[in-house]
């Protein structure tokens, strides 16, 4: 089985914040291979490719909520269902603050739900904390 | 429904003393009959009487006609016939004191008679065994006489005794005449006027029956027009209901539009904002160094004009969560929110000396979240708008207005000119420019909605330069 020590799933359909997002995990030092999926089909294509072995596990999925084709809701669920991604860290990075989104998030078993700020800075400061404590901090489960 | 019960009564009540009184009536009728029969039975009865008397006169008559013939003729048929009227007149006498035996005076009379006739026929039969005995020979007419003729004293006279009798017959003819001809005269009064008031009673009878039918067509005339208005108004009501359910369905489907939008608002506004946000920083970090100051400004300008817009999304969609989310009113201690409201502006701006003065102890029943939105953009603004004042001051308590409680957030900034208090609580209408107080113009029409949603009313009272009262109230 492929694995890919410390690589991140950036699940991301903006080209832009997809920039963004990993110009501010660099800008935090955060060194970890990140391949990104641009809506929530290619997202579930992945894990299911996680499933029969082609694709590598990744240490932490960054998922935006709102994706085309597959609601980024509907991706976690498909994380949460399948064994060998059942206990995978899922952080939601949305721009949603909407209650029932975080309700949504949190009751299929998200890790942690972040709002993206519309200041950059900010962001920036979110994504190097989300960085350090997933990626340095955090205790992974092991790979079944 | 009561006056009905009433009429009913009154008809039962009726129909019983016309029953009662015709009944009375034919009781009285036939009363005048029976004692009409029983006058004219003795009418007949008298008449039978007089008729007796008149046959026992006769045959007194025909025993001395045929006692007389005897004694001028001696022929024995004289004598057989005399017998014959002999026993007659014993019949007739039976006769006569039994047809008279209602009467003790008759009765007394007919003994009278009866002893009388006894001696004249004792008389006549001595006369004529006398002449049997002078066989044929002529009889001395002075012996004969006596016994033949009627002595001249009435006391002992047989026609006498029978004229009393017959002369009071007469009397009780008389009298029963009279009687039976008044018991006529009762019986056709009583049953002409029985009849007379039977028939206005039965036209009484038919009235009241007429006037019945009257009423009980006229009620369900009435019950007509009210099954009439009872299916118009089921109708009414049915349309009324169709009409309900279909403004609540489309009520509705604006909701969810409005949920819809607001969501797609907090996603897909916000998400261009980042990219200029994003870019224009690193444009300044990896570039600063081609960029001049005025270069560098510019992208400073597109970066506070990116924050605004943030601002001014989240203060709409706070705006759009009022108006949808449920308000469940809980205790809530007023005071207590709004100093802790107070205390994360003083927080956040630690330089500012403002003062505080809180009414302690306001309790209210309202939503929690909505009303901390409230405070917390009614406190805010007082924050904003004290900012140039020398020794700020901000004030929270609760009044009476009108018999009402109202709750008021006052403060000595900036305030504002009354003529512009209708804006005051609509959306993105401000009454300051930019330059002096930043804002959203959202913030007092989210307070204005969160009142309203609580069924109270807010209202400001202010003085250019003095400061800004805003009441609250908060319904029931």
């Amino acid at each position: 089985m492929p694995t890919a020590e410390n690589m991140i799933l950036l699940v991301e359909d903006d080209p832009d914040h997809e920039a963004l997002a990993i110009r501010a995990l660099r800008k935090a030092n955060v060194a970890n291979e990140i391949k990104v999926a641009r809506d929530g089909a290619e997202a579930i294509e992945y894990m299911n490719g996680i499933a029969s072995g082609v694709n590598a596990m990744p240490q932490l999925v960054l998922l935006d909520l709102k994706l085309p084709k597959v609601e980024g809701l509907d991706v976690l669920r498909a994380i949460r269902a399948a064994d060998k991604t059942a206990l995978l860290p899922v952080v939601v990075l949305t721009s949603s603050d909407e209650e029932r989104d975080i309700v949504a998030s949190y009751r299929l078993g998200v890790n942690s739900y972040i709002r993206k700020p519309v200041n950059f800075t900010d962001f920036a400061e979110a994504t190097k904390q989300l960085g350090m404590y997933w990626l340095l901090l955090n205790q992974c489960p092991p790979t079944p | 429904m009561q006056q009905a019960r009433r009429k009913i009564a009154t008809y039962r009540i009726a129909t019983v003393a016309c029953l009662f009184v015709v009944l009375l009536n034919t009781w009285i009728a036939g009363r005048a009959v029976a004692t009409l029969f029983q006058a004219e039975h003795w009418l007949a009865h008298t008449l039978e009487v007089l008729t007796q008397t008149q046959a026992t006169l006769f045959e007194v008559s025909s025993a001395n006609n045929n006692v007389r013939a005897y004694m001028l003729t001696g022929d024995p048929q004289y004598s057989e016939r005399f017998a014959k009227a002999q026993k007659g007149l014993e019949e007739d006498l039976d006769r006569l004191q039994a047809d008279t035996s209602d009467s003790k005076t008759q009765q007394a009379r007919i003994r009278t008679l009866r002893s009388r006739v006894a001696v004249r026929m004792e008389a006549m039969e001595s006369v004529i065994n006398l002449h049997r005995r002078v066989n044929g020979s002529t009889l001395d007419q002075s012996l004969v006489a006596p016994a033949l003729n009627e002595s001249p004293d009435g006391g002992i006279s047989v026609r006498y005794a029978l004229q009393q009798i017959e002369n009071e017959e007469r009397r009780l003819l008389d009298q029963r005449t009279r009687d039976a001809s008044s018991a006529r005269r009762n019986v056709i009064f009583s049953v002409i006027s029985a009849t007379v008031l039977d028939i206005v009673l039965l036209l009484l009878a038919f009235e009241l029956m007429v006037r019945a039918q009257r009423s009980r067509l006229a009620l369900a005339d009435r019950a007509e027009v009210i099954a009439k208005l009872n299916a118009d108004l089921q109708a009414t009501n049915a349309t009324l209901e169709e009409r309900v359910q279909e403004r609540t369905r489309e009520l509705q489907v604006s909701n969810q539009e409005l949920e819809a939008f607001s969501y797609s608002v907090s996603h897909d506004l916000r998400a261009p904002l980042r990219t200029i946000d994003g870019f224009s920083l690193a444009l300044k970090e990896d570039f600063s160094e081609i960029l001049n100051e005025e270069g560098q400004d510019y992208i400073n300008r597109v970066r506070n004009g990116v924050q605004r817009m943030g601002s001014l999304i989240d203060a709409l969609l706070q705006l759009s969560r009022v108006t949808r989310s449920e308000v469940q009113r809980e205790r809530v201690d007023l005071s207590q929110l709004a100093t802790n409201v107070f205390n994360e502006l003083q927080a956040a701006e630690p330089d500012r000396e403002v003062q505080w003065v809180a009414q302690p102890g306001v309790q209210v029943l309202a939503d929690p979240r909505l009303i901390r939105i409230a405070l917390e953009n009614l406190i805010g603004n007082a924050w904003k708008f004290t900012s140039r004042t020398p020794s700020p001051r901000i004030e929270f308590g609760s009044s009476l207005r009108d018999e009402q409680t109202v709750y008021f957030i006052r403060d000595n900034g900036a305030g504002f000119d009354m003529y512009y208090v209708d804006r005051l609580f609509t959306a993105f209408q401000r009454l300051h420019g930019d330059r002096d107080f930043k804002g959203s113009g959202i913030g007092l029409a989210t307070v204005s909605r969160i009142i309203r949603r609580h069924h109270g009313n807010i209202s400001a009272e202010s003085q250019v330069g003095l400061g800004a009262t805003f009441y609250f109230s908060l319904g029931a």
